[in-house]
């Protein structure tokens, strides 16, 4: 009995060895992940619209812009860039204000119920870039603002993954406001313009599908 | 007489008790046994390994994630001697603008991830043992230098263990590296979230 069992301990203490080189698995999991935000930044004008003002001629007839301003919104997540709206500005709610067109206020003025403070103007858009500023007026859209309208004319469809634009823009004043510089149509009404430098801040909302 | 026949009784009592107990001597064998099981948990991570995407840098040139920390524990005297890697669900497919061309010699190391909403998007990724993001962890589809590294006859896509450790714990990194040509740029991959599940094999010697 005593010798089997040294017997069976040599055979276990052999065999040990033969077991260490069995190899087994166990499998666990990893996950990664990652996200892809949809994000559209803010419209970036390449500069400032800048607005050619020439005397004798009518307030009705002015030039366009020399050079339109490119306007980039930059995306992320591939998105469709719907449409921009231009808001009306900072000076649309001015007496007599006509409803189609924005105004700019010169530096400096005080009283705010001076007419001749705010010269009126015309703003145009068109998806993509565009250098020739008559295309824009011709073949684009003619800003309004309108917003609240069930077809808002202060908009710019675009439908494109694409959300450059391009705008465009000239002095106009249509129809005579009291106070400001008589009738627009005239040539003379360009001569009563007050000297000076006159600013606007239009703020441009994007809309885009993700 | 009388007392020599108790003499005699006495002894004979003697003798045979003598004779009694040495009849009554048995050997027997206990046998004592424990049966101490080899076993080992499956590799475990502390969470998903999430890697950042950043729309404004080029897809070779992401940034790292935050590592996941892996652990295993083997009990049985059992030794852990690597764990693998795998492919992951998707590394043989690609993104939908380049569809039916998997890992080759122009984008190797990658695994991908999935899009959940997004029928066909995949964006690829590699894996790494380090922070800084140089020692990849393969995948098997290469088939370029998979098994001559770190040593011949050693795999990378696994992370190797020395010292007979029963227990193991350690970290792996991440992150966006696609380039395979599939996305002309970061900002036109589409908004979605991205998945992939690499399966973590622990390889222990019982």
């Amino acid at each position: 009995m005593t010798i089997l069992s040294r017997v069976g301990l040599g055979l276990a203490v052999a065999a040990m060895p033969l077991a260490v080189q069995a190899q087994e698995t166990v499998d666990g999991n990893l996950n990664v992940t990652t996200t892809v935000s949809v994000v559209c930044n803010a419209p970036t004008p390449t500069g400032t619209l800048t607005l050619p003002f020439r005397t004798g001629i009518a307030l009705n007839n002015q030039g366009l812009d020399a050079a339109p301003v490119t306007v980039t919104v930059q995306c992320f997540g591939n998105p469709t860039v719907q449409h921009v709206d231009f808001d009306a500005g900072e000076n649309s709610t001015i007496a007599n204000a006509d409803a189609d067109i924005r105004y700019m206020r010169r530096d400096g003025s005080i009283d705010p119920a001076d007419a001749s403070d705010f010269l009126g103007y015309q703003l145009f858009a068109i998806a993509g870039t565009e250098a020739s500023t008559s295309t824009i007026q011709s073949t684009g859209t003619t800003l309004a603002n309108d917003s609240g309208a069930a077809t808002p004319t202060n908009r710019l469809t675009i439908n494109d993954q694409t959300g450059t634009f391009s705008v465009s823009g000239r002095i106009f004043e249509g129809t005579e406001r009291a106070g400001a510089f008589g009738d627009p149509t005239l040539t003379a009404s360009s001569g009563i313009v007050p000297a000076g430098s006159y600013n606007d801040l239009v703020v441009m909302t994007v809309s885009y599908s993700g | 007489m009388m007392f020599k026949h108790w003499t005699c009784a006495v002894a004979a009592t003697l003798a045979l008790s003598a004779y009694e107990l040495q009849a009554q001597e048995a050997s027997g064998d206990l046998n004592v046994a424990t049966l101490v099981e080899v076993s080992c948990s499956a590799p475990l991570a502390n969470g998903n390994l999430t890697l950042p995407f950043d729309g404004t840098r080029a897809l070779t040139n992401q940034r790292s994630s935050f590592p996941v920390r892996i652990t295993a524990t083997c009990l049985g005297g059992t030794v852990i001697e690597r764990v693998e890697f795998g492919d992951g669900l998707y590394a043989t497919t690609d993104s939908s603008g380049n569809t039916f061309n998997p890992g080759n010699a122009s984008h190797e190391h990658t695994r991908r991830l999935r899009g959940q909403n997004i029928v066909g998007e995949h964006i690829a990724y590699r894996l790494y043992t380090d922070s800084a993001g140089t020692e990849v962890l393969t995948t098997s589809l290469t088939g370029q230098a998979d098994c001559t590294a770190p040593a011949p006859g050693a795999c990378n896509n696994a992370f190797y263990f020395e010292n007979n450790l029963s227990e193991v714990s350690f970290q792996i990194y991440g992150r966006i590296y696609d380039d395979t040509g599939s996305f002309s740029a970061p900002r036109d991959i589409e908004g979605d979230i991205y998945n992939d599940t690499v399966t973590m094999t622990l390889f222990y010697a019982s």
